[in-house]
């Protein structure tokens, strides 16, 4: 009998801890932001991993952007303040660290990225190169792929996708075949849902031959 | 027709009948209370298959123990019961130098009959899992896969890697005072746990990525298993009894692990899948522990 009450014990008080990190209450109401503005920087893919370049200058198989669409009122579109309670609230014995839920009106509908110079002697100045680029997502992503996924894809993923804490969608567009010229500069044309177009060009980059 | 079919009836019969009451009858000639036998041994093991050359594709069993011959210190702990002199159940628990007792065995032992004092014989059955280690096979890619970052995965590529078994044997029996030995050998089937594994890939200086996904298949093999076990009673009592044990095993097979193989180029829309089944080979693990036991 005195094993059976000290069996009982244990289990109690194991699922006594198990209750005190399940007293915090996060809210679940999502808020909503637009796409207003967009950024391209330069990305130096000639290692393992991508990463930031701070230059003008890329290899020519290793042509490759990062492209941000985000609201203009900041990476942090809302300061947390929680919601409003009157009357009784919610115990909790410990307070949350939640993540804001933000959610776009306005999603990406198409990518379109125009060559402004001679990528070879196939490819000349002014032709839609869209189809010659593969894109991956910047940061933590549910594409669970060591390879790129089409423009395409990267779209769809935008559709009632929830933002955590910061309202910004950024992706990385990798060029695939080798460019022949010395310089290269693409436009890039980002149609939104409700057919806003954000037009912005990469920087002039020297390419190494 | 129907004779025949009343012979092979009376046979089936005739079996059951001397499977379940000739024992009974035996048992009277040689009577045994019911006992627990712990037993503990330290011993060497030797894996050993033959290598394939390397070829176009990857052979997973050439990475099983660094590409070597594994040959290991085992630490084995057993229990054994017997509930009457028929049955017996054994459970074992086996470990290498890292401690983790993650080798298992369980066998089921019936004596069918007492040929003399000293003789009887019987059936036996085992299911058994102990785990190898499938080390770097990313070296596959290192060496065959030119002008491309072959693996961008820096980490010790190490898979630990469960073989699944089970066996079935006739046995044989010897007791002579304090001495008794079991020698019996039969067949079975084992396979490997399946795996999967990913390599990924990328060209330096430029912006082709490529990912080779492996899955591997159920590939069974049948296998020789050969067992045998000794023990002395140098202590013994009544009730309970002290003494040595040895123990040796043999398994043998030819077996190869198959797999599926799908590379995505570029994207993850633009893959080729093939199934490989690498050639069969010799595949045998042997093992020899003593030790101690006690017996109550």
């Amino acid at each position: 009998m005195r094993i059976i009450k000290k069996v009982v014990l244990i289990f109690l008080l194991a699922n006594i801890i198990r209750i005190i990190p399940g007293c915090c209450k996060c809210s679940e109401e999502v808020y909503n932001f637009n796409f207003n503005r967009t950024d391209i920087r330069n990305i130096d893919n000639t290692g393992n991993y991508a990463k930031p370049l701070e230059i003008d200058t890329m290899l020519p198989g290793a042509v490759a952007f990062e492209v941000s669409i985000f609201d203009s009122l900041g990476y942090f579109y809302y300061a947390y303040a929680g919601p409003e309670y009157t009357g009784f609230k919610t115990a909790a014995a410990m307070s949350c660290d939640c993540a804001m839920q933000l959610q776009t009106t306005n999603y990406l509908n198409h990518i379109k990225i125009t060559t402004l110079y001679d990528l070879s002697s196939e490819i000349k100045a002014g032709d839609d190169v869209s189809e010659h680029f593969v894109a991956s997502l910047s940061g933590n992503s549910s594409h669970n792929s060591g390879v790129y996924q089409s423009l395409t894809s990267v779209c769809t993923q935008t559709i009632d996708k929830i933002y955590y804490d910061s309202g910004v969608e950024s992706f990385r567009i990798f060029l695939k075949p080798e460019v022949e010229n010395t310089k290269a500069r693409f436009a890039i044309n980002l149609t939104l849902s409700d057919n806003t177009i954000f037009s912005d060009t990469t920087n002039l980059i020297q390419i190494l031959q | 027709m129907s004779s025949c079919k009343n012979l092979r009836l009376s046979m089936m019969l005739t079996l059951f009948l001397f499977l379940v009451f000739g024992e009974q009858l035996n048992a009277q000639n040689k009577t045994r209370t019911e006992s627990f036998r712990l037993d503990t041994q330290f011993g060497g093991r030797v894996i050993h298959r033959a290598m394939q050359p390397t070829g176009a594709d990857i052979d997973f069993m050439n990475y099983l123990n660094d590409g070597n011959d594994g040959y290991y210190g085992v630490m084995n702990f057993g229990l054994t019961f017997a509930p009457d002199s028929i049955w017996t159940f054994g459970a074992d628990m086996s470990m290498l130098s890292d401690m983790l007792p993650n080798h298992l065995r369980i066998d089921v032992m019936r004596r069918i009959n007492i040929i003399s004092p000293q003789w009887d014989w019987g059936l036996k059955a085992i299911i058994y899992a102990y785990p190898q280690y499938l080390n770097e096979f990313n070296r596959f890619h290192k060496e065959t896969d030119s002008g491309i970052v072959a693996d961008l995965n820096t980490n010790y590529r190490q898979i630990t890697l469960f073989d699944l078994g089970i066996s079935a044997m006739p046995y044989a029996s010897y007791t002579n005072k304090r001495f008794q030995a079991i020698m019996g050998s039969g067949i079975g089937f084992s396979s490997f746990e399946q795996f999967n594994e990913r390599i990924l890939q990328k060209k330096q200086g430029g912006n082709l990525r490529r990912e080779i996904r492996y899955e591997t298949l159920y590939s069974p093999a049948i296998t020789s298993h050969s067992e045998a076990e000794a023990t002395y009673d140098f202590l013994h009592d009544r009730r309970v009894s002290l003494g040595i044990i040895a123990k040796a095993e043999l398994l043998m097979t030819f077996r190869d692990i198959s797999y599926k193989r799908t590379i995505f180029t570029w994207t993850d829309d633009n893959y080729v899948e093939n199934e490989i089944h690498p050639d069969k080979k010799f595949y045998a693990k042997s093992e020899f522990s003593m030790g101690l036991y006690f017996r109550f």
